[in-house]
């Protein structure tokens, strides 16, 4: 939920209980003191009845608004209530303050009830109501707006900003420009994402730098390593140490190889490649098929491809070429002697197959580096890692799947 | 032939130069910026084998120089980084080749005879082994009067054999000559093993002699020893 809805939601139900409270304190403390002051005519008008009494006992006064009965009770007493009485004429009860007195006036007792409409009054008090009620919904209305406009203007530059760390990559390694917002909440924040990116950025570089000076110095004393097992290989005299000079130098090369992919996963990583260039998969593909093909024969694979359009991408032709090179390498590899490999190529979608009878076990960890399915490989597992990081830096999407005994990846443009 | 290896680390230095000796090639060496520069300046060498960095300055630097004033030394680099922005800086500067360390050194001695070849003769000149014959412009192979059919890998693998010969080769030097660096091939040695047998086959069928010798577990040999 947005901050802002939340914020509304929150004022609203807030200035509801706010408004349903004091709307029952205003009902309240209105009909207390409308109250009063009946009660106050009424008391006023008591007198003048009382007046009238000692000057003329035997007045008569009109029902509802005053009754006096001469009664037969030595006790004075005064009670104020409200009351509902019939209007004939409106045919429906109202309202009245009355009085309700015993009364010792002239040395008679006498009953005196005077009534009072309150229809005026609750009028007023509805009307009140109304007006209180009427005024605070626009107030709440017109402050909701205008909370809400402000709010608007001033998170701007906070979304502004917002976005720009949204695009904020360690791999293009651009500082992320942020709008000043003058308001020094937003301003921290501001700050602390520079100091943060800034710290990533120097980091990632360092990391990178770190990490490519570790292969290329390995590059060096790997060469030294293998050519001189090379030369000593050749010496005759050392026929007897063949075997572990041999194993030393099988291990070496593996170890270089280990090393330049590694480079190479690096450089991919850090789009030292980048370029304009765009190339297609087809002519790259009867390439790499045209340089396998000898391979495919001697493992006696059946090869069905089906190149019908071509497929254009964004990725320079050496990545194309290493791209294709590692699926169809990886899918020789892993077909058996006697297998197919299936190559379907459309303009917006290459899969390369490969017969298989098994599914394999973990298929979500293929693209991970050094991940092989079988341990014992001498390949470094990183084929699949390379490939998925050209792709994933190139606007391609891969992915693996298994159905009728074929091993499949399918590369789509990422829409 | 004269050669020029320009390269800074001692091991390696030396461990070209006893390889490419052996081939009966008169090697000189230099080991940073101005002894390479001073050398290139006063000698003429055939070929020059020429590292990118370099203590005093860069090898593509030498690369120019080399290009103003002599046009046919052959160039080839040799570089650690394996970058395609240094790659193709030098051969626009006119290297001939490139070559990234670690390199087998039985590469790098074909990639000097390629070049040589290419040099001298105008590619018009046969590679020949008794009664082998290669032609690597046109593709063709003579054993003796006959003419195998070869195929393109085999062919490959011959004038590697061929260009190294009485030198032990080993299978991952045979595997990254014939497929590149960049393969990640599990059955590798299956290959070159098939490879191996076929072109043997076709060479002993066209009533040549068969010089692979197996050297077990490591390699083959071509020879006639």
């Amino acid at each position: 939920m947005k901050l802002l809805s939340r914020l509304t939601n929150r004022y609203l139900s807030m200035s509801l209980v706010v408004m349903v409270f004091s709307g029952t304190i205003i009902y309240f403390s209105l009909s207390v003191i409308i109250n009063r002051q009946l009660d106050e005519r009424l008391n006023e008008n008591l007198q003048l009845v009382e007046k009238r009494l000692v000057l003329v006992p035997e007045t008569t006064f009109f029902d509802p608004v005053a009754h006096v009965e001469k009664i037969k009770v030595n006790t004075e007493m005064t009670i104020f209530s409200d009351t509902l009485i019939f209007n004939e004429r409106e045919q429906e009860l109202e309202k009245f303050r009355q009085i309700s007195t015993i009364q010792n006036v002239a040395g008679d007792y006498y009953q005196i009830v005077l009534r009072i409409s309150k229809i005026e009054s609750e009028d007023l008090l509805a009307t009140l109501a109304l007006v209180t009620i009427g005024g605070m919904l626009l107030l709440w209305l017109i402050l909701l707006l205008v909370t809400r406009r402000i709010a608007k203007s001033l998170w701007k530059p906070f979304f502004t900003n917002l976005k720009q760390i949204e695009q904020f990559s360690v791999i293009t390694q651009k500082e992320v420009q942020l709008e000043e917002t003058g308001i020094s909440e937003f301003d921290q924040l501001n700050e602390s994402v520079r100091k943060l990116t800034s710290k990533i950025i120097s980091d990632f570089q360092n990391q990178k730098q770190f990490s490519e000076d570790v292969s290329h110095e390995l590059q060096t004393p790997l060469a030294i390593i293998s050519s001189r097992l090379e030369s000593l290989l050749e010496n005759q005299g050392l026929e007897e140490h063949a075997g572990s000079l041999n194993s030393i130098y099988t291990s070496v090369r593996r170890l270089s190889k280990l090393n330049n992919a590694m480079i190479m996963l690096r450089k991919i990583e850090n789009n030292q490649f980048e370029s304009e260039e765009r190339t297609n998969l087809k002519g790259v593909l009867k390439e790499k098929l045209e340089e396998f093909s000898e391979l495919i024969r001697l493992k006696e694979l059946q090869l069905e491809t089906q190149l019908t359009d071509n497929m254009e991408v964004a990725i320079p032709m050496l990545l194309n070429e290493i791209l294709i090179n590692n699926l169809i390498s990886n899918s020789i590899n892993h077909t058996a002697p006697g297998g197919k490999i299936k190559i379907d190529l459309s303009g917006h979608k290459l899969s390369i197959c490969n017969t298989g009878k098994e599914q394999i076990p973990e298929p979500e960890k293929l693209f991970n580096r050094f991940y092989k399915v079988d341990p014992a490989s001498q390949s470094a597992g990183l084929g699949l890692a390379i490939v998925k990081n050209i792709c994933d830096l190139h606007g391609l999407v891969i992915h693996y799947d298994f159905y009728n005994n074929l091993h499949c990846f399918v590369i789509t443009h990422n829409e | 032939m004269k050669i020029l290896i320009i390269e800074d680390e001692p091991d390696l230095r030396v461990g070209i130069k006893d390889f490419l000796e052996k081939e009966s090639y008169l090697c000189e060496t230099a080991s940073n910026f101005n002894d390479a520069d001073q050398k290139l300046a006063v000698y003429h060498y055939d070929v020059a084998l020429i590292d990118i960095t370099l203590p005093g300055g860069s090898g593509l630097k030498l690369i120019e120089h080399l290009k103003r004033h002599s046009t046919d030394t052959g160039i080839i680099i040799i570089s650690a980084r394996n970058s395609l922005d240094v790659k193709l800086t030098g051969l626009d500067l006119g290297a001939d080749d490139y070559i990234t360390k670690p390199f087998h050194l039985p590469e790098l001695n074909a990639r000097v005879k390629a070049l040589l070849r290419r040099r001298k003769f105008e590619g018009a000149t046969s590679v020949i082994f008794h009664e082998i014959e290669l032609n690597p412009d046109q593709g063709t192979v003579k054993v003796g009067d006959k003419n195998p059919e070869l195929t393109k890998k085999e062919f490959e693998l011959l004038l590697f054999f061929i260009s190294n010969k009485n030198r032990l080769l080993t299978r991952e030097s045979i595997a990254e000559h014939l497929w590149g660096d960049n393969i990640d091939m599990a059955d590798n040695f299956y290959f070159i093993y098939t490879h191996i047998n076929n072109l043997r086959k076709k060479i002993v069928k066209n009533r040549g002699n068969d010089y692979i010798k197996n050297i077990y577990g490591i390699g083959y040999k071509f020879t006639d020893e």
